[in-house]
Order: C-alpha cells, then structure tokens, then sequence
C-alpha cells in the first residue's frame, strides 16, 4: 500500500482517531498495525482499531499541541525495526531512536536510526558469486565490534537464487554489497540492512529441544533454579527486593554472545547506570567492553505509555536478529508488569471490556506469545553450515501491591516461563541477597529436562552436580521446617540433631545461596568454582560434629566468618579446607 | 489569543465540554472569563472537553472562553522567586507583585535520559537514619511515608532547614504544599521565613481546587529544573502526594475513565512517574533535582496502591512511624553511588551490619513475647543493641555530621562480638570497639 492521507478527528491523550472517508467520499484503505505520522509534529504512531469509516491510532509520543484537522500520514508498513551493522553498543528508545541524538530534552517527531547511513563497514564476503542461497543464508560478515561478528544475511523472506557480483570492502549500510538472482531471473539486491517489522517473530529452519544450561554467575539460579540456554524465565518481586539489581547483574555476568537489555517504563536513573557502567565493564574472557555486546533499550517511565508495549517487541526482534546469525542471546526485560500496565492505560481507553483489575483479557495471551519467541533453534538458512542460535529471555515483574498471587501479569508470567525465581521482601529487609526465597523459587527443567541436564554436566566434568544441589537443597528445607518448628516450640523444644540441621541450613543460606554482588570475588561465580563450593558444603554438613546447642551455635558462627572471607577471595580452596578441618577437630 | 464565545454542553464535575471550536490543540491553556482557567483534555470533532482548574460551581453554560494557543506555563525568575509563595496555577498568594520573567511549561519534556549523569554527591540532612543508613544521593527521588494520623510536619521542617549539600553549588529547597491545611501552611510559613533566601513555596490549600493540586507537583518540578540547569542543586520536598492521588482519581472518574485498582485510574503510575522522573542530575557545570515526596499511607500498608506504584517509580523510601524511621522498611537505592566513595570506607558496611544485626534482634523480640526465655549471651547481646539503636539511632529529631553518624553506628555495634558482624577483618580491627 502506498503512503496515504487522512485527517485527525479526535485526540483524548495518546489515542488519535482519524477519519477514512477522505476526500470525494471515497474510503481511505487502511491497515491494522500500520505505522503513522501524526500531525505537524510527525508523531510516531500505529493503527490499533478500525470502526467503520474511523481508525484509532495510539501515539507513541505525547499528543500536546496535535489538533483536530491535523493531518497524519499512513505509511503502508507495519511498524518495523531497521536491522544491521550499528546496533551493538547503541542506547536506543523503545522504538529504536539513539537517544544521544537528543538534546537535554526528548524532542518529538524525530526518527534517529542506529543505522548511521554515512558510516562504511568493512565488508567481507564469505558467499561467492555463483553460490546458490535461500532466505537466511550468511553472504559475508562485518566486524562490528571486537567481540561481535555481525553476520549479513538474506533477508527471511526473500526468494532462494544465485548470488553474483559479490564484492569486499567499505561499504555503508544501504549500498549494495550483492544481487541474488531467482530462478524466474528476478534480481534482488543484497544490502547491510534489512527491515522487520516487530510485531511478527522471524522465521527460522527448527526450533530445537534445549541442552544446555545459561552461566548466570548467580548460584540461587545456576544450581537451584537452572535457566536453560534457549529458555525462560520470570523474576517477580514487590520494589526494593533486587530486581533490577538482579537484572543488572545478568547482563554483566551471563556467558551469552549478546545481551540485550530492555528497560521497560522504569527509573530512568537505573538505565543510566547501565550506559555509565556497561562501557566500563570488561567482558572477563577478552579484557573488551562489555558494551560491545549489549543493546540498551530504554524506555523510561516518564516516557509516553504507548512506547512500553512497543519496547519489548523492538527488543525481541533484535535479539532474534542476532540469534538468526548463531549467536546465544540474552534478553533481559524490566519490566514486563509496565508493559502490562501500559496495554491496560489504552484498553482503558479504547473503551474495552476490562477483565480481572481493568487488564485486559487479552494480555495473559500476549504475554505468552512475547515468551514464545525465546527458544533455541536451527537458523534459517543454516540448513546447511548448520546454525544454531538461542535467545533466552528472562524478565522483571513488579506486581501491584507486592501481591504475587493476585497480580494478574504476574500469574501470567508465572505460567508460562518455566523458571519462577520469586523475590522475598523479608530477604530483601534483611539484607540478604539475592533475595530469592530458596522455597519458593522453581526451575520445570529441572523435572522436565533431567535427562539433558545430566548428559550437560557429564559432558562438562561436572558430574556430581546435580546430587550436590540436592543435597543442598534438602539442607535449605529442612533448615526451614525446623526454623517453623522452633517458632512455636521454642529452641528447647527441638532435639540437639535438629538444631544441627537448623545451623547447616543457615551455612547453605548465608554461605551459599547469598552473594555480594559488590565484590569482585564473590559476585559472579563459574562452573568450576561453583562446583567447588557445593562439594565443600556437602562435605562439610557431612563433618559438622553432633554437640550440644551452645556449641553447635558457636562453631556455626566462626565457620560461616571463614565461609564468607573464603567467598571473598580468590583463594577458596585452601580456605574451605581449613573449615572442613577445624570442623573435624571441633567433633573430636 | 482565539477567543470564542460559546455554550458550555456539558458540565460534570471539573471537565467542560464547549462545541463549535476548531483550531484548539490538546494541552492548551483556556480562560473562562471571568471564572478561572482550564486545560484541554480531550478534542473530539468540534467538541472540545475542558479540565476546569476551578471546579465548576458557579460556571454558566453561556460561559465565554478563550484558548490561549500555548499549553500551561509559569514565570520564572531565579532570583526573584525565592523566599516567595505560589498557589497551584503558579501566581503569587503572598499578597507581593508576579514574577516578571521567561515562561516555562509547567509539565515540561522528558529529560533525555542519555543527557542524565550518574547521581553524584548526597544531601545531607542531619538525620542519621537518613545520612548514614540511606544516604540520599543528589538526583534521587525517594518517598517518605506516614500514616495519615501521623503528624510528621516538624520532620519534614527539619529537613527543610537542615538540607546541605557537602562541596560545590549552589543549594536550594522547593516546598510543593498539595491540600494543606490551614494551620500547617502556617507552619510551614514560618519555616521558610527561617530560610528565605533559599526556599521558594508553591502551595494548594485543602479548602482550594483539587485539580489545581494536580499542578503544584508540576510547577515546583519546573522551578527546580530551571535552577538546575543554571547549575543550583535543588531539593523539591512535596506533601502529601497522597492527595494528588485522589485528586487524580476526582478528575479522572469526571472523564468517565474505567478505574483500575481501588478505584484510582489506570494510568496512575505513569502521572506519578512523570513527576517523580523529574528528579535528574545534570552533570558537569548544571546542577541537579532531587525529590522527596511525603505520602500518606492508610492503614500503614505499604501495599496500598499509591504506596506500591510510588515505591516502584522512586528510588528506595523512608516509612516513618511514631516519629521514629522504620529502618527496617527503609532503602535509598543509589546510596551505593556515594557510600563509600565520597564517604568513608567504613560506610556502607557498618551501616548494614547495624541493620542485619536489628533485624536480628526484631525476630529474638517476637519470640521473647511469645514466652521463650533469651538466655544465650550473643542473644542478649542483639536485644540490648536493638534497644540502644532505636534509642539513639533511629529518632528523626537530630542534627549530626555523617561522620558522627558512622562512629555512632561502631558505638552500637560494638555492644556484638565482631565474629557475628560480617565484615571484612581489616575494617573490624580499625573500628570495632568491644570487648573480647
């Protein structure tokens, strides 16, 4: 459809509803979804409703000074993303604006896209003129960043055919780098960038069973909640419990190629300290900035509501584009309760028939599909170098009132990620982090994908782990069923053997499961050491001598002293047998 | 200036409806002669629907208005507004000449958040449940909770004349009064007397127009960000947002809007976002916006929705009760940024091992009065910490340096073995004061 024109006929905030009729009485053909420009100011829009002769647009961007009268542009495309070289390392909006192409304020009605068209790449093929490629198919690749090999494709949708003129060298986004010809002899030329629009997942050749597991460097999560490579996973909790502390330290410690970061209606201060810290952070393998990893989308909640729904579609899309070339992506979310919220603001609106606390009915289901497009797969046009990509998402709740039950965007998330790692704000009050409540957390693979977990840490030397989190785990349960018990019992109504299991509990709590996250040592922890540390603390609840409470108590305290210093340093293993031994000498 | 004269259709509540207008924009500025003003909410076809900052007793369907073409804006003179009093459509109500200067929209852009620096430096208040435990970091907002019985006004005044910024730059103190009541705008009065040269009001009274509430917030945000950006660092302190709440709940069940939670409208948080974001750091030569807004919270349930959403958009909150902060319900979250950094090395650790420790203690209390005898000695040790904490920790009516502030909190924790305290060895030789 070609770019067409029609005239506001009524504002009430971030909805616009124009008039189809047109001129000389003959309609105006319109498009649910499509992408418009809003009056003399060039708001960014899209159609959300069309009632007979009136669509309904939502406005991405504040509605001040827009008249009835005014006229707005339908462009005939969905709303889409640009895709390319430039978009590592960049802070956009939730439409995908460079916010540094601002002023102080916000401007309206300005596009500023990631994709610098003056910039030149240094393109390099790796197709040859002649080969024969289908949608998908890597034609060459740029060195975006020192950590990331962007790798040009065939757009999804095109058409199989033969590459020719083929060529390396500097080239801007927008020149063309290559011409794929069909079978019928239809040219196609290939460029840097592609569009997609963000509503629609892109393909891929399979999606594949998952195998592997995320290194989050988190220990409540790698060893008691596992998020799997290609996975999902949801991290509600009332404000002040860690989530976006928790968010933050995904980003920097996740072992994925990129991450991509979705700051969804929050603080504006908190995004700030991502682009202030990100390139300042050094990625530990390469010694590089770990921005030259990263998206940053930062929607702020001051930001019109419209563009918080838009923002989690725009991440999505991008992290896909970049697991269409291969790569494991991670895409964090904070926070999905604000995109609810602001679905919930233009339902209200739009008049809509509200269901439980004025969502609408239809946002359980939106949800779900957003999740969806987490998964682990074949790329498209990898059939035959045989590409695999992920994109793992995990993503922030914030439930009104702190009410996890009854929050419906919460429930929703709950239900469909298949890891729930809840927040506790008595944790939190306590200053115990994470905040993660050891009980009431859950990871379905560990039920579902045992068998693949298995063969995950068999295949990475790391047999024993998953005895060793059960055994940590049973201590952390029966710690606090004992803990209940003594509430209404009393301390000397529990026997000495239960005490013991009380104070282990406690050292797999405070010496395991929390961790300083402002320390260098102790912040993100690997494989390796983290295989370390459980098989201390099995051993350990295995020595820790059977006294009387006093005692028990007292020795439970030095240890956990030594178990914390130990975490702090870089020299764990000396220090865990020194534990181990003055346990063994208390029982003698 | 368009001026039409036109029938008023529609009367509900504060929205007007005026048919037969073209050329209004949303967000405009309208006089009703010879009544008072309003803001464009809604346009539909020829009919638009009008916000009356008024109310609308006493407004005639054969009201005359004019649109003023712009949205809503205030003068502003840097000078010339401190140690003055504004009402809620920003004109002076204490009796003294307007301001002449620049105008600048009350609600203002959003401030690109690419052009925020990191919070940098803190506000000092005196109080060491504030400065030491939850230090608040200049660009921070961060709400103070009550309970509606709770009169915390002589807090709220201590901080106003307390408030110091450590180094550099000019300070000053915006007070944003939302439905005051008249012996407390008295009050706070004469609080400003005390700091004139550096504390401007803007005030609404609980007897005047809720909808002009809606504004103050807006207005006080405005002067503050136009101080700042001339490099000032400025602390806009609001009570009680409670009551820009309700009134937002008022105006937005006049336009017919489907309520969300408890009755409030659903896009509470976003108009509490968009003040609460107001609160920046500029950086480099400009200067910075900290809030501190102070909320009624019914009941004390800190899951009360205005509480909740409040707690979502700021960053961290001070729960106050019986005159005494509730430290453990407390957090400044950007405390992190100076602790330890522009303070001592001490900081952060001492002030958290203080917390731990009294949360300890919180659950030994709890198990005291359900009839269990506290015998152990490092029990006791907790109990009697918690008692001399709250004693001389957490009272709001203090005035201390930060640095006595941090030796008071080793004072205290001197009274548990070092063992218990989870600090790095180095620090607990340096400080630790106890015995054994």
């Amino acid at each position: 459809m070609k770019e067409r024109s029609v005239k506001v006929v009524m504002v009430d905030d971030n909805l616009v509803v124009v008039d189809l009729k047109g001129m000389g009485g003959k309609g105006v053909p319109c498009m649910m979804n499509e992408e418009a420009f809003i009056g003399p100011m060039n708001l960014r829009g899209e159609v959300i409703r069309v009632r007979g002769s009136h669509a309904d647009l939502q406005s991405y961007e504040d509605t001040t000074g827009l008249m009835v009268g005014h006229d707005v542009t339908l462009t005939g495309n969905l709303l889409e993303i640009e895709l390319g070289p430039g978009l590592i390392g960049s802070t956009l909006d939730g439409l995908g604006n460079v916010l540094a192409g601002y002023g102080d304020f916000i401007a309206r009605g300005k596009i500023i896209s990631p994709l610098d068209r003056s910039k030149r790449w240094s393109f390099e093929a790796t197709a040859r003129d002649g080969d024969e490629v289908s949608a998908g198919a890597v034609i060459g690749v740029v060195a975006e960043t020192p950590l990331v090999e962007h790798r040009v494709m065939v757009p999804p949708l095109a058409p199989s055919g033969r590459v020719r003129g083929i060529k390396s060298g500097e080239f801007t986004v927008e020149d063309t780098i290559a011409t794929v010809v069909d079978a019928d002899g239809g040219e196609r030329a290939m460029k840097m960038m592609q569009r997609w629009p963000i509503r629609i997942p892109r393909p891929v050749a399979a999606r594949q069973a998952l195998s592997s597991i995320l290194n989050t460097g988190i220990r409540i999560i790698d060893g008691f909640n596992p998020v799997m490579l290609g996975g999902t996973a949801c991290t509600p909790g009332d404000f002040g419990t860690g989530k976006t502390m928790c968010q933050h330290d995904l980003a920097r410690h996740s072992r994925v190629k990129i991450v991509v970061y979705v700051g969804c209606g929050e603080r504006a201060g908190e995004m700030v300290e991502l682009m202030t810290e990100f390139p300042k952070l050094v990625d530990p393998d390469t010694g590089r900035p770990l921005m030259e990893r990263t998206v940053l989308f930062v929607n702020t909640s001051a930001m019109p509501v419209a563009a918080r729904e838009g923002s989690i579609m725009v991440g999505a899309t991008v992290g896909e584009y970049f697991r269409d070339m291969g790569y494991d992506v991670l895409l964090l979310t904070d926070s999905l309760s604000r995109q609810a919220q602001g679905m919930r603001e233009m339902s209200g609106r739009l008049g809509e028939i509200p269901g439980p606390q004025a969502f609408p009915a239809y946002m359980s289901a939106y949800l779900t599909r957003w999740f969806e497009r987490a998964g682990k797969v074949i790329c498209l046009g990898g059939e035959k170098d045989r590409r695999m990509g992920s994109m793992t998402t995990v993503a922030a709740l914030s439930p009104d009132g702190g009410d996890i039950a009854g929050d419906p965007p919460t429930q929703a998330a709950i239900q469909t990620a298949k890891v729930s790692l809840i927040l506790s704000r008595k944790r939190a009050a306590a200053r115990l982090f994470p905040a993660f409540d050891p009980l009431e957390c859950h990871s379905k693979y560990l039920d579902t994908y045992t068998e693949a977990l298995t063969r995950f840490f068999e295949g990475s030397e790391l047999p024993l782990w998953l005895e060793y989190v059960q055994t940590l785990r049973d201590a952390v349960v029966q710690g606090e069923r004992i803990r209940s018990q003594m509430e209404i019992l009393g301390e000397r109504g529990i026997a000495d053997a239960e005490y013991r299991r009380l104070l282990l509990g406690d050292i797999v709590q405070k010496g395991y499961l929390n961790q300083n996250t402002f320390d260098e040592h102790d912040r993100a922890t690997g494989f390796t050491r983290h295989y370390a540390m459980m098989r201390f603390l099995v051993r350990l609840i295995d020595v820790f001598p059977q006294r009387d409470k006093t005692s028990m108590r007292r020795l439970q305290e030095d240890l956990l002293f030594d178990i914390t210093q130990a975490n702090y340093s870089a020299e764990f293993e000396s220090a865990y047998e020194a534990v181990l031994n003055r346990a063994q000498e208390a029982g003698r | 200036m368009k001026i039409v004269y036109c029938d008023i259709v529609n009367i509900d509540g504060p929205i007007l409806q005026v048919r037969g207008v073209t050329g209004v924009s949303m967000g405009e500025e309208a006089l009703l002669e010879g009544f008072g003003r309003a803001k464009v909410v809604k346009i539909q076809g020829d009919t638009v629907f009008m916000q009356s900052l008024e109310g609308s007793m006493g407004v005639r369907t054969t009201q005359r208005t004019r649109f003023t073409g712009h949205p809503f804006e205030v003068a502003f003179d840097a000078a010339g507004i401190m140690g003055r009093v504004f009402n809620g459509i920003g004109r002076p109500r204490d009796g003294r000449p307007e301001i002449e200067g620049a105008s600048v929209p009350v609600e203002g852009a959003v401030v690109n958040p690419a052009r925020r620096a990191m919070g940098q430096g803190y506000i000092e208040t005196g109080i060491p449940a504030i400065d030491g435990a939850n230090t608040i970091v200049r660009g921070q907002k961060i709400p103070i909770y009550k309970l509606p019985g709770e009169d915390i006004n002589g807090i709220v005044a201590r901080i106003i004349r307390q408030a110091r910024v450590a180094g550099q730059g000019q300070f000053s103190v915006v007070f944003g009064g939302l439905g005051l009541l008249n012996d407390e705008y008295i009050f706070f009065r004469e609080v400003l007397e005390d700091a004139a040269e550096r504390t401007v009001m803007v005030v609404n009274l609980g007897n005047e127009s809720p909808i002009e509430r809606l504004n103050v917030p807006h207005i006080c945000c405005s002067f503050a960000e136009q101080l700042a950006l001339a490099g000032q660092h400025v602390l806009v302190v609001m009570t009680d947002m409670l009551r820009y709440a309700d009134s937002l709940m008022e105006v937005s069940n006049a336009q017919g809007k489907i309520p969300s939670r408890d009755g409030y409208p659903g896009d509470l948080y976003s108009r509490l976002a968009r003040i609460y974001e107001r609160a920046v750091n500029f950086g480099g030569e400009r200067g910075s916006v900290t809030i501190i807004g102070v909320n009624s919270v019914p009941d004390n349930d800190l899951s009360h929705i205005v509480a909740n959403l409040t707690g979502y958009i700021t960053e961290g909150q001070l729960p106050v009760e019986r005159g005494r902060f509730d430290i453990m319900k407390c957090l400044s979250r950007l405390k992190g940024l100076v602790v330890g950094k522009e303070t001592r090395a001490d900081h952060g650790p001492i002030m958290d091992a203080c917390v731990s420790a009294y949360a300890n203690a919180l659950a030994l209390r709890e198990q005291r009065e359900m009839g269990f005898t506290i015998t152990d000695e490092v029990d006791l040790a907790y109990l009697k910490f918690a008692d001399e904490y709250e004693r001389r920790f957490l009272p709001a009516g203090q005035d201390l340096p930060l640095d006595r502030t941090l030796d008071l909190g080793w004072e205290l924790a001197s009274l548990l073995p070092k063992r218990v305290l989870r600090i790095k060895k180095e620090m607990l030789e340096k400080h630790w004061k106890g015995k054994g």
